[in-house]
């Protein structure tokens, strides 16, 4: 199917869904409105939509100020650019300097790619198998692990973090290394075990004993039967734990300092001097862009599979 | 004896010889997993208390002294920075749960009602959600510095924006409780319209019939309905107090107004006196696990065994 197609599909689907609401609006029962509620109904837009301006606004502001030149933006940093200049954008790409640890960028969105993409998979996949195996083998001490990761989540932990760093330097020794943020990144016990696990609990156990009989192994099972069943909540896992490792400020700041990853990057780009803020502007605009296109693909996956505790970096 | 008892008693043994293949998967598969919970569970945890019996160079305290990182959280108390530190750490409590939730409750109700765009609405409201606090943080004191959206406004009224980030003006600390307002709700939003969604239509339905009012609607049936959903945004609010670190980090930098615990834990990790922060730490999760637990069953309480 060519992306045209699709593009034009996924724009007719939201016609429809947007067609079906409007129908419903007018006339299910439920959201007729008289006299009073009317009103009240007015103003909440209202409301709504100056919150929901005040969320675009800042960002699109952001975004039309980087294509400004900088003795432009000094000037009107109010009205759209007179002359539209990809120059910021050029200048931020191969920005480098001591804050930045001499590291442009491309190498940072490098970093956090392989991050973000390594960390999901181990993750996803490690939870995956514990969940599997939880909750759908008997063993001895089944429930003992059940009931670990329960109080786990119900205690809250404050400050556990000098001993992780204390751990990850002079036990571990994976401070400042790739491995060890994949490491601390790969727990296979968190939000991602509870949803997996409520999943496989519900899913039905005839095809993997139809396999069993047919003398299909329990690997094989799991590689060729119950995760491709599992596809759906693996998916919107991994675009929310993908999101939430890109967007990651802390692990990466304390257990790699030595490569920047965008999130903290941009944070130092931000404390590095500067010849004008247009280049900030285009290097915010640059690391925004590729998680509004997941959004707006995932929009509808990552917000029903959200749950408390998931994304936030 | 006959031979098939002899049989079945050597396949025993054979089978007590070799370990199933089952449960050589379920070793392989939870292997890895609890390994790295182990690690970083257990073994930072207990670290974690055995570092609150060390000085600050990592060696044991003598056992007359074994206390005195304890005695140190407590007695720096009362001076009046870490006072303020803690008091500025509640006030997430209140924000989260008693202003950006309420506020969130509203909005996800309007959302739920089908007000007109509000599908848009709650897409946008998340929005902050899936950005890095570090965008979100330069972008919202980009429109207040100089040469900012709001800065040339705010000058009409001779008020200097550029001003608002600094400590000593009294505004620093607003600026970031709006700020964690501002994304907050969005969260909040999402998670309470799919409270709502659940709630069946007949129910709603039956209610509009008999003529209730938008306001009793939502104060006795919406709200008892996504009760749970509410408790579990209340407690992880009150988390704030402790969590709340980056925000002020990056917006004010560490100054004292707008320090909470969260930071000054951050802050203190990245030094080499570990025993401080780690016991700051214990002694926090210490006062907040009850807390957290009696708060949770209380709020359970409430509204105790709502079936639909």
């Amino acid at each position: 199917m060519s992306i045209s197609t699709s593009i034009k599909k996924f724009f007719r689907k939201k016609r429809d869904e947007a067609r079906q609401v409007d129908y419903e609006r007018k006339n299910n029962v439920l959201y007729k409105r008289h006299g009073g509620e009317k009103v009240l109904f007015v103003v909440m837009f209202i409301i709504c939509f100056i919150f929901m301006v005040s969320y675009i606004f800042p960002f699109v502001w952001v975004a039309i100020n980087s294509f400004k030149t900088a003795s432009e933006y000094s000037k009107d940093f109010i009205s759209i650019p007179k002359e539209w200049t990809l120059e910021n954008f050029i200048t931020a790409w191969k920005f480098s300097s001591s804050e930045t640890n001499h590291k442009t960028i491309s190498q940072m969105l490098g970093m956090s790619v392989i991050l973000a993409f390594s960390g999901t998979l181990v993750t996803v996949f490690v939870s995956s198998c514990a969940a599997y195996v939880v909750a759908k083998y008997e063993f001895p001490g089944r429930n003992l692990i059940f009931g670990i990761v329960i109080f786990t989540m119900i205690i809250p932990i404050v400050g556990s973090l000098p001993s992780q760093i204390q751990l990850m330097k002079e036990v571990l020794h994976l401070n400042d290394t790739i491995l060890g943020m994949i490491f601390l990144y790969s727990g296979g016990f968190g939000m991602n075990f509870m949803l997996l696990y409520s999943f496989f609990k519900n899913l039905s156990w005839t095809y993997i004993e139809a396999a069993k009989i047919d003398g299909a192994s329990d690997f094989r099972i799991f590689f060729s039967i119950s995760l491709p069943m599992a596809r759906g909540p693996i998916v919107a896992i991994s675009v929310i734990t993908l999101i939430g490792l890109w967007n990651d400020y802390m692990t990466p700041k304390i257990f790699l300092p030595s490569r920047p990853t965008i999130a903290v990057g941009l944070d130092l780009m931000a404390k590095s001097s500067l010849d004008s803020k247009t280049i900030l502007f285009a290097a915010i605009t640059l690391t925004i862009i590729p998680i509004v296109i997941v959004f707006s693909i995932f929009s509808k996956t990552i917000m029903e599979n959200t749950s408390v505790g998931g994304l936030k970096g | 004896m006959s031979t098939a008892v002899v049989n079945n008693k050597r396949e025993n043994k054979a089978r007590r010889r070799f370990i199933k293949p089952t449960t050589i998967f379920i070793i392989l598969m939870l292997l890895y997993p609890c390994l790295q919970f182990a690690i970083m569970w257990f073994g930072v945890n207990i670290n974690s208390i055995l570092l609150t019996f060390k000085d600050r160079y990592l060696e044991w305290l003598p056992i007359d002294s074994l206390f005195k990182n304890y005695v140190n959280v407590f007695e720096k108390m009362s001076i009046p920075a870490t006072k303020q530190m803690y008091l500025n750490s509640l006030v997430y409590l209140v924000l989260n749960c008693f202003i950006t939730l309420p506020v969130s409750l509203f909005f996800a109700y309007f959302i739920f009602k089908k007000i007109y765009m509000g599908g848009v609405f709650k897409v946008v409201y998340y929005l902050p959600s899936v950005l890095p606090t570090v965008i979100l943080t330069l972008v919202y004191s980009s429109m207040f510095n100089t040469g900012g959206l709001l800065y040339p406004l705010f000058a009409k009224f001779g008020i200097n924006t550029a001003n608002f980030f600094v400590q000593g003006t009294g505004i620093e600390k607003w600026m970031v409780w709006i700020f964690c307002f501002w994304t907050g709700i969005g969260y909040d939003v999402m998670l309470l319209t799919a409270g709502m969604a659940r709630i069946p239509n007949d129910l709603l339905e039956s209610a509009k019939m008999d003529g209730v009012s938008p306001i009793k609607e939502f104060f006795h049936i919406i709200i008892p309905l996504t009760w749970p959903t509410i408790t579990t945004l209340f407690i992880f609010g009150m988390m704030g107090v402790f969590g709340t670190y980056l925000q002020p980090m990056l917006l004010t930098g560490t100054i004292d107004s707008t320090k909470t615990i969260g930071l000054q834990i951050f802050n203190d990790s990245q030094g080499s006196a570990l025993n401080n922060p780690a016991t700051m730490g214990l002694v926090c999760t210490l006062i907040a696990t009850p807390i957290v637990l009696g708060v949770r069953a209380l709020l359970n309480h409430f509204f105790k065994e709502v079936n639909f």
